[in-house]
């Protein structure tokens, strides 16, 4: 174990230039999964398509929910808050 | 000055230092850093070329984390004629690097671990190792992947077509775009199919003589040469 440990130290230096290096790809997949996932058109954020902000329905979640869903929960509040970022962005 | 930026520091420099490094790292972490930087290669060019758009375009995660900070929001891809180059030379660059990497870890890989073991009996220090023993055995591979990537970065344009389209203005507008444009896609109408070969005939003839300058740099008769115990 000690031996483990000592070959990871000896790697720290390399370890943390590789991982700046690999940062900004990282947070590139990430956020590509990210908008994927939420429930707002993938590439909606994209300039070009900020006309298609209008035609966009910023919740669409609240359709799908029922009368007694609307009580507030941890997954919705999330929810709300991420549409919350995208509309400002939406508005410049 | 484009090709000659993205080969020399990404092409060759980043793919060896990404090989070389993660060949000395413990298998499962080099084998994390390989996925992160392989994944370029092997994304489709539009999804690789959105994905930086969005984190360089004015509403994405670069001018979204310096906002909080006082940076005004601008257009890191597209604010000004440096901009533009630097992310041409990025998003190249980083596909460059992706492909270097495979090519020389696996190049490395090919070295006889007795050397290397040798080395450190002998009391080598890493860098020893590296200037002695990989990089006097990654000629033939530095030579390929100089050559092709100079022919590749030369000819296609794809990636600069998706990112900046040529812009802002003409500013990015590289040559092989410049014949597809003439002679292809001229907004105009009037295509001339002439001029636009000519420009890609310039970029064959350019593309042959870097290519022959590269094969006597590394002594490339020597690199074919039956060992000299055969002889």
């Amino acid at each position: 174990m000690q031996e483990r440990t000592a070959h990871h130290a000896r790697h720290w230096p390399l370890i943390a230039v590789l991982v700046a290096l690999s940062a900004p790809l990282v947070v590139m997949y990430v956020y590509q999964i990210v908008d994927t996932v939420t429930t707002t058109p993938p590439g909606l954020d994209h300039p070009r398509r900020r006309h298609a902000a209008a035609l966009a329905v910023p919740d669409r979640a609240a359709f799908r929910r029922r009368p007694d869903d609307l009580e507030p929960c941890g997954q919705h509040a999330d929810l709300r808050d991420l549409h919350g970022a995208h509309g400002d962005l939406r508005s410049r | 000055m484009y090709v000659s930026l993205t080969l020399v520091i990404f092409n060759v420099g980043l793919g060896l230092f990404l090989a070389v490094s993660t060949f000395y790292l413990p298998e499962r972490t080099s084998a994390t850093f390989r996925a992160i930087w392989f994944m370029p290669r092997i994304l489709p060019p539009v999804l690789y070329v959105l994905m930086w758009k969005w984190l360089m375009w004015d509403n994405g995660f670069i001018a979204s984390a310096l906002a909080p900070f006082g940076v005004e929001r601008i257009n890191w891809m597209m604010h000004s004629e440096y901009h533009a180059w630097v992310a041409v030379i990025l998003i190249n660059g980083v596909v460059g690097a992706s492909f270097g990497m495979i090519i020389f870890a696996s190049a490395i890989k090919a070295i006889p671990q007795t050397m290397l073991m040798a080395s450190e009996v002998d009391g080598a220090t890493r860098w020893q190792q590296v200037r002695f023993i990989i990089l006097p055995q990654m000629r033939w591979p530095i030579l390929f992947v100089t050559a092709y990537q100079t022919l590749s970065l030369l000819a296609s344009f794809e990636y600069i077509l998706l990112s900046t389209g040529g812009g802002p203005g003409s500013a990015t507008e590289v040559w092989a775009m410049a014949a597809f444009r003439t002679a292809l896609n001229n907004y105009g109408g009037n295509l001339q199919y002439g001029l636009g070969a000519t420009f890609a005939l310039v970029l064959v003839i350019i593309g042959t003589g870097l290519s022959l300058l590269y094969l006597r740099f590394f002594n490339f008769q020597a690199l074919l040469a039956k060992p000299r115990i055969e002889r």
